[in-house]
């Protein structure tokens, strides 16, 4: 069963909301441990964890790690010391700064595995449709730029196999040229041909509709209500009235799109519909969400700092758990069935 | 359908007209064949007719063009696009999403049809072109002929009045071209639209269509009328047609059933194989056992093959069966997983593409792909410096004039013509003299002038020592050039031999002269004219 898209963007909130609320390093590896057995599980194509996703989490964990030791003087477990006087670099090298940098490492790895999975199990048009009716030029730009995106890179490799075949090498930055210029012209004729191939099947930019006369007044009343709703809240300290004046900004942007958007008279091929196991996953990820955002029991433990003196990272089962919950829809999704893949 | 009046197009920049056409009446229902040398106007009319030309290029139009009553240069191509389905030159390039129902939906959702309405449309629109199963594929996992099918759906689904094809076949296998043009005559048959396909390959289109459009002919206002009316003037004629205006039948046959019964007439001598080089000397380059596996797929199956010095060996087979795998890996792009690739009995295994390339030319399908330099001159001094050889104004001047291109030398290699930028491709991968040649579909998107100069030039340059190896689906061109043929299929070598007997053999590579005389060794107008 393929889960809505919703509910994916909802599991990837949570994720991200784990990863900016905490520092403490046994639940961002747990954290990482739960998103490689997800992509192993999920990834498209490899049944196993992708090479690459390995190489890129151990680069990016030495480089923190490294970086931070030689830039943060903090710390009070000297491992040596560079001696002169060279800014950033001169000093001691600390354990808790090679940490902190490790954990930095651990929520740019967390980050990176989260949006690689996101784009493994939603496809494109998926995400697309997400985009508001009103907005339906940039959807459609959105979608090309994407699917460009392939093309370009089986482009590239042709273009330097070819050059090979030439005796060329790369070995200064001016021997790129080759490999450029034909990239460049052959992309912007790709996008002249994508631009026609729309048009002569019926797409525009151009809405059908003319607009409605109050439209262009809209936006500019919707600003001036949030604008001013802020103001008063700030100025006057009187949070009812300014509340007020934001909500009705909010209700006209809505209106905006609302009416934006029948000015182009589309329609869809597909519309997900939301089933059980959607629902029961949305549900899950917003509780997550909802459990590392509120005061609860044990949630002194997701903070965490090595510094001055590293000392042993303290757990909650609770948070560990929540965690863990991540695991779900690897048991609720099971993998696409497009016959090509 | 199609009515136009004194109808001149211009081009922003161009002092000269693209295209000129005095009168032109295309009946509903009929299936038009639009002909003509490269830079005749074929694609600038085509475009015409659903607006892209001028909306995307601008430029100057006299005159009046009507298509199903509407002006499209009023109405714009929006509007006309519920009337045009239109299919592009290289269909894979203008797919807009990844997956082909949702490719196929895309018109639709532009249209705003609603979605039951899609479902029942789209549902219809596989059965009638037999690609159900194709549905739920991503559209760059699929074959040319896949390709193709999907790209006439995606324009058929609104149910257009006109269907416009820009070369669909020029990038198919005979077999999936026929396929393909056997499925436009049967919907043209069962919807009664009027289709409109410009083609340089005639032999292929001649048998379907029932009119004919030879644009850049008739002091340049286009020749219209029935097939056998404008062919006779056309300068470009396929191999029946030159044999018919030889032995003077009439009616002009357009197709091998037509042409059989004169055919029967032609006095056969007993036949004498033609002689070809014998391959006797140790081979200049050589597979032992090769086999090349993608992720998860294998595409060449212990292939052994040799090229003998001064062959001129092709290769043909469908789409997919592995050809292009076959020379990436001779030139070093692919590594075998299993067997040897030799050059003058030496492993190439230790040698990188670039060092390769020094013995070995090569000139991929796409030849802008080479180009990047000011001019001309400047492409193939490029070369000579990659591989650190001098440069020989002396050397890169003749090369120039034996592929005709002296007078274009500080020429922008991208403003000339395809043929001229195929023969730029040549040179830049020429200039090193090297003795082998291999080619990937060196006849894709010419007419069949600049086909004929470039086997001349081969030939000319196989006659001088180098030898050549090329892919092709263009089988009067390999009948013409070949000493030797190759017949790959799913990654497996099926057929390797003389190009009368292998040609002759297998019923889907046969010439429309193998077709014609198929108890001959004849491939060619000459093989007949000589044995008669």
């Amino acid at each position: 069963m393929k889960l809505h898209t919703w509910s994916w963007l909802s599991w990837l909130i949570a994720g991200l909301i784990i990863v900016s609320t905490t520092r403490n390093p046994l639940y961002l590896l747990l954290l990482i441990l739960v998103l490689f057995i997800i992509q192993s599980i999920l990834a498209k194509k490899e049944s196993h964890l992708p090479i690459s996703t390995i190489k890129f989490s151990i680069s990016v964990l030495f480089l923190s790690s490294v970086l931070n030791a030689f830039i943060s003087r903090f710390g009070e477990t000297i491992l040596f010391k560079i001696p002169g006087h060279i800014p950033l670099i001169s000093g001691s090298v600390t354990l808790e700064a090679i940490l902190f940098g490790a954990i930095n490492g651990l929520v740019l790895i967390a980050m990176f595995t989260l949006f690689t999975i996101i784009n493994a199990v939603i496809p494109v048009q998926d995400m697309v449709r997400l985009i508001p009716h009103a907005l339906h030029p940039i959807a459609v730009v959105t979608t090309i730029a994407l699917t460009f995106i392939p093309a370009m890179q089986q482009q590239f490799r042709t273009i330097q196999d070819a050059q090979a075949m030439r005796g060329q090498r790369l070995h200064k930055l001016s021997d790129w040229l080759p490999l450029f210029i034909p990239l460049l012209i052959g992309s912007l004729e790709r996008a002249m041909q994508i631009a026609e191939a729309m048009t002569a099947r019926g797409y525009s930019v151009q809405p059908i509709k003319k607009q409605f006369p109050m439209q262009k007044f809209i936006l500019p009343a919707l600003l001036l209500f949030i604008i001013s709703g802020w103001l008063v809240i700030l100025i006057l300290n009187k949070s009812v009235l300014g509340w007020l004046l934001i909500g009705s900004g909010i209700a006209l942007l809505f209106s905006l799109f609302f009416t934006s958007g029948r000015r182009f008279p589309k329609t869809r091929f597909h519309e997900e519909t939301w089933k059980i196991p959607s629902i029961f996953f949305l549900f899950t990820c917003l509780g997550i969400t909802i459990f590392f955002l509120i005061p609860f029991p044990g949630k002194e433990t997701l903070a965490y700092n090595p510094y001055p003196l590293i000392t042993t990272p303290t757990i909650s089962i609770s948070v560990l758990l929540a965690i863990l919950l991540l695991l779900i829809p690897t048991l609720l999704n099971k993998r696409e069935t497009h016959d090509s893949d | 359908m199609i009515q136009i009046k004194d109808l001149t197009f211009t081009y922003p920049g161009s002092l000269n007209p693209a295209l000129q056409i005095q009168s032109l009446h295309i009946p509903p229902g009929s299936f038009t064949l639009i002909t003509g040398r490269s830079g005749s106007g074929k694609s600038t009319f085509l475009r015409l007719t659903n607006a892209l030309v001028p909306y995307f290029s601008g430029g100057t139009i006299t005159g009046s063009i009507l298509v199903n009553g509407k002006n499209p240069l009023l109405v714009g191509p929006q509007v006309m696009s519920r009337h045009v389905g239109f299919v592009f030159q290289e269909p894979e390039n203008q797919f807009v999403v990844n997956i082909v129902e949702d490719e196929i939906a895309f018109s639709m959702e532009n249209a705003a049809i609603p979605r039951s309405e899609m479902q029942t449309r789209i549902q219809t629109i596989l059965e009638q072109l037999n690609i159900q199963h194709l549905r739920f594929r991503k559209v760059d996992s699929l074959s040319g002929g896949e390709t193709q099918r999907v790209a006439i759906a995606a324009a058929l689904v609104l149910m257009p009045e006109l269907l416009v094809l820009d070369e669909p076949t020029s990038q198919l296998d005979p077999q999936a071209a026929q396929e393909v043009l056997t499925l436009l005559d049967q919907l043209r048959k069962e919807r009664s639209i009027t289709i409109l396909i410009a083609e340089h390959r005639l032999e292929r289109v001649l048998p379907y269509c029932d009119h004919m459009l030879n644009l850049g002919a008739g002091n340049k206002a286009g020749v219209y009328g029935t097939p056998a009316q404008v062919i006779v003037h056309n300068e470009l004629q396929p191999p029946i047609v030159q044999l018919a205006q030889h032995f003077i039948w009439q009616p002009i046959p357009l197709g091998i059933e037509e042409a059989r019964p004169f055919a029967q007439k032609v006095s056969r001598p007993i036949s004498i194989p033609k002689s070809y080089p014998q391959s006797n000397p140790p081979p200049i380059l050589s597979m032992r056992e090769v086999s090349i596996t993608y992720p998860n797929q294998p595409v060449l199956s212990q292939v052994n093959l040799d090229l003998f010095p001064g062959e001129r060996l092709v290769i043909m087979g469908p789409n997919g069966a592995g050809k292009s795998t076959l020379l990436r890996g001779l030139i070093g792009l692919i590594k075998p997983s299993q067997g040897e690739i030799l050059i003058n009995g030496q492993s190439i295994s230790d040698r990188s593409s670039a060092d390769i390339c020094q013995t070995i030319g090569f000139l991929p399908q796409d030849p802008n792909a080479l180009l990047f330099a000011e001019t001309v001159t400047q492409e193939l001094e490029i070369t000579l410096k990659n591989h650190n050889l001098p440069i020989n104004p002396k050397a890169i001047y003749e090369l120039l004039d034996s592929l005709f291109l002296k007078e274009e030398g500080s020429s922008y290699p991208r403003d000339l013509s395809t043929g001229e930028r195929q023969r730029v491709a040549l040179g830049a991968i020429t200039i090193t003299n090297p003795p082998i040649l291999i080619l990937d579909e060196p006849t894709r998107g010419l007419d069949q002038i600049v086909k004929h100069a470039l086997c001349e030039l081969l030939i000319n340059w196989n006659e001088k020592g180098k030898s050549i190896l090329l892919v092709t689906h263009d089988v009067e061109f390999a009948a013409m050039f070949a000493s030797r043929v190759i017949i790959l299929e799913q990654g497996k070598i099926i057929a390797n031999g003389n190009p009368g007997q292998v040609m002759h053999e297998f019923s889907r590579y046969r010439t429309q002269i193998a077709n014609l005389f198929p108890e001959t060794n004849w491939l060619t107008v000459e093989d007949v004219l000589i044995n008669h």
